[in-house]
């Protein structure tokens, strides 16, 4: 859903599930969450009680919550209605671009409509209606709600702001640590796998190559790239040639370019819908706007 | 997490999956968590059991839940109770303590168990040391694990070889491949720029012929590898079968192969160890862990040749006899 910062996210409250930590902000605020954790469908889940409960937006942005929801490491929701989720993304697109446009933010909001749009296709899952109709009230917007900023500073926005945003300042020339963060996203990736290679190099470690007295277990990762190379004997990973490219140099300017980079990085916390679309825009155009990142 | 029977498997306590009923048997430190009741869907609970309860409990998960996966977790001595009880049904007792050494690595070693939850880290020993009796329920089953089935079928057992077909064709879960489930967010890579425009993206025909393109084949991703190349220039096929499997003449059978159902690839390919040996990733890596040992799998295909070591696993009761 709507990746604001860190490991925060904003879901429709009609996605509730309590085995995440979470705030509820907006119409649903006093009766969400609240007596979950008698309930049967929630047995097999630690349920987690609710942070903090705000009856509008505004209540929630003047609360001294923003700051550290926001920057929370692990998984974290806020659960609102559609309205307030509407002004979530907008507050978020106003955090970004300096000399604010809004031609641009409809066109934004139209492409995380479709996402949606296309996720509620492609999902098997009850909650596809939800998000199809959230989907339809995104592309349906014709101005941006009147929402600011969100309340942190430039520099707080700077340090915590998405890769798809570091990339696409990084066209400008504009330095951050876009290379850092697509370091750990690569090598996230690769871990990422790490239990189907316990698995083959397990059942391999009689007379094969895996042979591994003093790490039996494979429990410790000393080198990603060592790991990769054996991974790479053995496991499907289509976007391997890049990965290959990666520990052979580095993150490199090509390889930033490169759409198959949208492959590897895509996940939760990168809007790859959102950095095509950046990257799509000319680079005066990038200037123009200021993009804090 | 080893399979036993229905949607029935048998576990120590080194992960725990939430999402399924339980039976809890033995001393584990938190079972007297009031959490515990709170967190997990929990059927039964036992500090001891004996055999007339084991297979009462067989029973009862057979007749009350057959459809739903059901995990019975086990301290380490009742672990290789329930363990030798069941299996004792099926197998020759020697067959049975080597079943077990596979079965050991597979649990100590978590492969299968993509659990969320850690709840207490045991080792199994090296050697089993469970029962002489043998449960009556499991003596009665017509079913195997694939595992013993296939074990069957590479001497030549036919009905083995029939059932392993059915029951590989229905835990084959269709990899390696390009899941659906990536498709929202893999989107954008695959489209031009003249293609990536908001007159493209709402149009409702546009989008459907995309999507279509993520549909998961039965066996493998055909729709999909095409697009990759021709945008990427990057050729899976090759890289699947050459860098990842070491088989450089797949084009000779991938011309047939890419043609087949699922049922069909996995009765000619997968199953058929001459070719297996070669493509043995593609089923005990990359599948369903919960329901197969990808161990005691290796191990047939490596030893495929000298099947006097498998005359152990022939099935007590049942199909096999």
């Amino acid at each position: 859903m709507l990746h604001l910062y860190n490991s925060c996210y904003v879901y429709p409250d009609a996605m509730f599930d309590p085995s995440t930590d979470y705030i509820v902000v907006g119409q649903k605020h006093n009766i969400l969450g609240v007596g979950i954790e008698n309930s049967f469908y929630y047995n097999n889940v630690f349920v987690k009680q609710c942070f903090a409960r705000f009856a509008t937006y505004e209540d929630f942005i003047k609360s001294n919550l923003v700051e550290p929801v926001c920057s929370n490491k692990e998984k974290f929701i806020i659960y609102c209605d559609d309205e307030t989720l509407i002004k979530f993304f907008t507050a978020k697109i106003k955090s970004h671009i300096f000399n604010f446009d809004e031609s641009l933010f409809l066109e934004l909001a139209k492409l995380f409509g479709v996402r949606l749009k296309i996720k509620s296709k492609l999902i098997d899952s009850s909650n596809k209606q939800i998000i199809s109709n959230l989907g339809d009230k995104f592309i349906a917007l014709t101005s941006a709600s009147t929402v600011n900023k969100f309340p942190m500073s430039e520099y707080w926005t700077w340090e915590n702001a998405g890769i798809e945003w570091k990339i696409v300042n990084r066209k400008c020339g504009v330095p951050n640590k876009h290379i850092d963060i697509a370091t750990d996203l690569i090598n996230r990736h690769v871990y990422s796998f790490f239990d189907e290679a316990q698995a083959s190099y397990l059942s391999r470690k009689e007379n094969g190559w895996a042979t591994d007295p003093f790490n039996q277990q494979f429990r410790t990762v000393i080198s990603m790239r060592d790991l990769y190379m054996e991974m790479r004997k053995e496991l499907a990973l289509f976007t391997d040639p890049l990965i290959l490219q990666f520990f052979e140099t580095g993150v490199t300017e090509e390889l930033l370019k490169d759409p198959q980079f949208l492959l590897l990085v895509s996940n939760d916390k990168v809007d790859t819908w959102l950095l095509r679309w950046l990257l799509k825009l000319p680079q005066s155009n990038i200037t123009q706007l200021r993009l804090i990142a | 997490m080893i399979y036993l029977f229905d949607n029935c498997y048998l576990s120590t306590t080194n992960s725990v999956v939430e999402t399924c009923k339980q039976v809890w048997i033995g001393s584990h430190p938190k079972i007297q968590d009031p959490m515990l009741h709170l967190t997990y869907d929990i059927l039964h609970s036992y500090k001891e059991i004996d055999d007339e309860q084991l297979d009462e409990l067989f029973n009862n998960i057979h007749q009350e839940y057959s459809d739903v996966k059901t995990v019975i977790y086990c301290d380490i001595n009742n672990f290789m109770y329930v363990y030798s009880y069941f299996f004792n049904g099926v197998l020759e007792e020697s067959a049975v303590k080597e079943l077990y050494t596979f079965d050991m690595l597979k649990e100590n070693y978590r492969i299968g168990t993509f659990a969320i939850r850690d709840v207490e880290f045991v080792n199994l020993p090296k050697t089993l040391t469970g029962t002489d009796t043998s449960s009556t329920f499991s003596s009665l089953l017509t079913e195997t694990r694939i595992e013993i089935a296939f074990a069957n079928s590479v001497r030549g057992n036919e009905d083995a070889f029939n059932f392993c077909v059915d029951r590989a064709t229905k835990i084959y879960d269709g990899s390696p491949g390009f899941w659906e489930r990536d498709a929202e967010q893999n989107l954008p890579a695959l489209l031009s720029d003249e293609e990536f425009t908001i007159a493209n993206l709402t149009n409702e025909d546009f989008i459907e012929s995309f999507v279509s393109q993520f549909k998961v084949d039965t066996v493998i991703a055909n729709n999909i590898l095409p697009i990759l190349q021709e945008k990427f220039g990057f050729d899976f096929m090759t890289h699947y079968f050459t860098v990842i499997n070491d088989c450089a003449d797949y084009e000779e059978f991938w011309e047939d192969l890419s043609s087949l159902n699922k049922e069909d690839f996995i009765k000619n390919y997968m199953l058929d160890p001459a070719r297996a040996i070669k493509l043995q990733l593609v089923f005990p890596n990359l599948s369903n862990f919960d329901s197969i040992n990808p161990i005691f799998w290796n191990q047939i295909l490596k030893n495929k040749n000298n099947t006097l070591w498998l005359n152990e696993y022939k099935v007590k009761n049942g199909t096999y006899n």
